[in-house]
């Protein structure tokens, strides 16, 4: 019997960069990584989800820059000791993006918390409205 | 009938926070439905607050956030600078570290532990609980003399005193012949007390499925029987070399969450023996790695986690040339507040909320940080 050679996070990093993305960096404790299309994002957690066990979202950061806003999902695992942090850019023009809830339920009251400091609109999530458009709902103004 | 109701849990001194913690529900009948709790008050953004400070400034303001977990709060951002400035600190001071997070997270449970009594009616178990914390936090003190307990001891690098041998054996004697006797004396009176097991069993049951989906940690998790805890599946500190033991329940009741508080401080003793024992193995060395916050190193971040006293407590922190660029903490309250108890299944009464509410272990000011 030939003897593993590899320690879990290191094959989750080859999973990673034969799946998702090359340009992946160690920092810390976690394994980071960008993606490039935000329509990847919903694959990328699924398969983490799946396959590596990593069914916990940790918390999801937004940092506001000039042109648009840096989404953060840390996620972790039970059985593999590295966080995984996946940032994705979103563009200020168009704030709408996809809501995970389907895979993390928590990650509603995180996106619902987006909502109320940025603006974001999570697509799929019912809690996050547009703020504008949800005050002449209810208002009843119209212009 | 179904009506609307706000219901008045908290009312805090606006000099902590401002505003309450109300609930919405349905009512039907006697029965509450659809539970949503606001915290209204804690709106303000921190990472606002704390922006474009400098480290050694937030250093002193970190503490401030929590009055439950003031030194956790310190140590989960210390371990993250240390990681962006690639420091290693002291061997003594881990260990010294770990003691003072055990005392705090024995001090916690003892709070959560009054507010539980007290919702059940058991005001003078309340009572003897805190007047036993006081006590504890006293001990405390001998690290810090009489200074405020929400003083930064805890700082980036290690710590900013050390622990003498004539401390270390107060806080062996203080744990033998005072702590282990009020704890056999708890068993009697609280815990193997008839009358607070039929009120608690099997009420306030959040299933297995339930709280693994909705990201439950620490206390809540090892309640329902998932054996996880971050002190041993991710260790920190010197936590690789103290052995205890992670416990478990067949079911997440109201009886088994106030049970895991009693057996939490239990393991915390015993984290705190052996960490006294390593203590007396390591010389008087540097208990403090000082950190050159001048060096130019860009833009930096850094994730890091430790099992607070109520669940997984996290950072997210990242840093431009020693100033906070954006930092966020997520603490375990967020989640249990305004996740949790909405997931509640089963017939309860209005006057069941507080009792369930305070075992879930929200600590109000951690809710939005």
């Amino acid at each position: 019997m030939t003897e593993n050679k590899y320690d879990d996070s290191t094959f989750l990093q080859q999973d990673i960069k034969d799946l998702i993305t090359e340009n992946i960096t160690l920092i810390g404790d976690s394994i980071y990584f960008k993606l490039d299309e935000k329509k990847v994002l919903t694959y990328t957690l699924d398969f983490l989800f799946n396959k590596w066990n990593y069914k916990y979202l940790s918390t999801i950061v937004v940092i506001e820059k000039e042109k648009g806003f840096v989404i953060k999902y840390i996620i972790n695992s039970t059985t593999v000791k590295k966080s995984v942090i996946v940032e994705v850019f979103l563009d200020k023009t168009n704030p709408v993006f996809t809501s995970i809830d389907m895979i993390y339920p928590v990650a509603s009251i995180f996106e619902k918390e987006i909502n109320k400091k940025y603006g974001i609109i999570f697509e799929g999530n019912p809690e996050t409205k547009n703020i504008i458009s949800n005050y002449i709902e209810k208002s009843g103004e119209d212009s | 009938m179904i009506k609307k109701f706000p219901f008045i849990v908290n009312n805090i001194s606006p000099d902590i926070a401002l505003g309450n913690i109300t609930f919405e529900f349905n009512l039907d009948g006697f029965s509450f439905q659809d539970l949503n709790f606001n915290f209204e008050y804690e709106r303000k953004n921190r990472n606002r607050y704390l922006k474009g400070q400098s480290i050694k400034t937030a250093t002193k303001l970190i503490p401030k956030l929590s009055f439950v977990q003031s030194h956790h709060f310190q140590e989960v951002f210390s371990l993250a600078v240390e990681d962006i400035y690639n420091v290693k600190i002291p061997d003594r001071a881990k260990i010294l570290r770990m003691i003072i997070l055990e005392i705090e997270r024995i001090s916690a449970s003892l709070l959560f532990l009054s507010a539980i009594s007290s919702s059940l009616g058991f005001e003078t178990f309340r009572y003897w609980v805190l007047k036993d914390r006081e006590n504890f936090l006293s001990v405390l003190k001998t690290f810090k003399k009489d200074e405020n307990i929400l003083n930064d001891i805890i700082v980036p690098g290690g710590i900013k005193k050390t622990i003498y041998n004539v401390e270390i054996e107060r806080l062996n004697e203080f744990l033998e012949k005072y702590f282990e006797r009020i704890l056999l004396d708890y068993e009697k009176i609280f815990f193997k007390n008839i009358s607070l097991i039929s009120k608690t069993k099997n009420f306030g049951v959040f299933k297995k499925e339930i709280l693994r989906k909705n990201n439950a940690t620490g206390l809540l998790l090892r309640s329902c029987g998932i054996k996880f805890d971050l002190r041993k599946n991710a260790p920190y500190e010197m936590y690789k070399r103290v052995d205890f033991p992670i416990y478990n329940f067949e079911i997440s009741d109201l009886y088994n969450r106030i049970l895991s508080l009693y057996l939490e401080i239990k393991n915390s003793i015993t984290i705190i023996k052996s960490s006294l024992k390593l203590l007396n193995e390591t010389s008087d060395e540097n208990i403090l790695e000082i950190i050159d916050y001048e060096e130019k190193i860009g833009n930096r971040f850094s994730f890091k986690r430790i099992e607070g006293v109520n669940g997984e407590l996290s950072i997210y922190l990242e840093v431009i040339d020693s100033k906070i660029e954006h930092i966020k903490f997520t603490s375990p309250s967020f989640i249990n507040g305004l996740l949790l108890m909405n997931k509640l299944e089963g017939d309860y009464k209005l006057f069941d909320i507080p009792a369930i509410y305070s075992s879930l272990f929200i600590v109000p000011m951690e809710v939005y940080l």
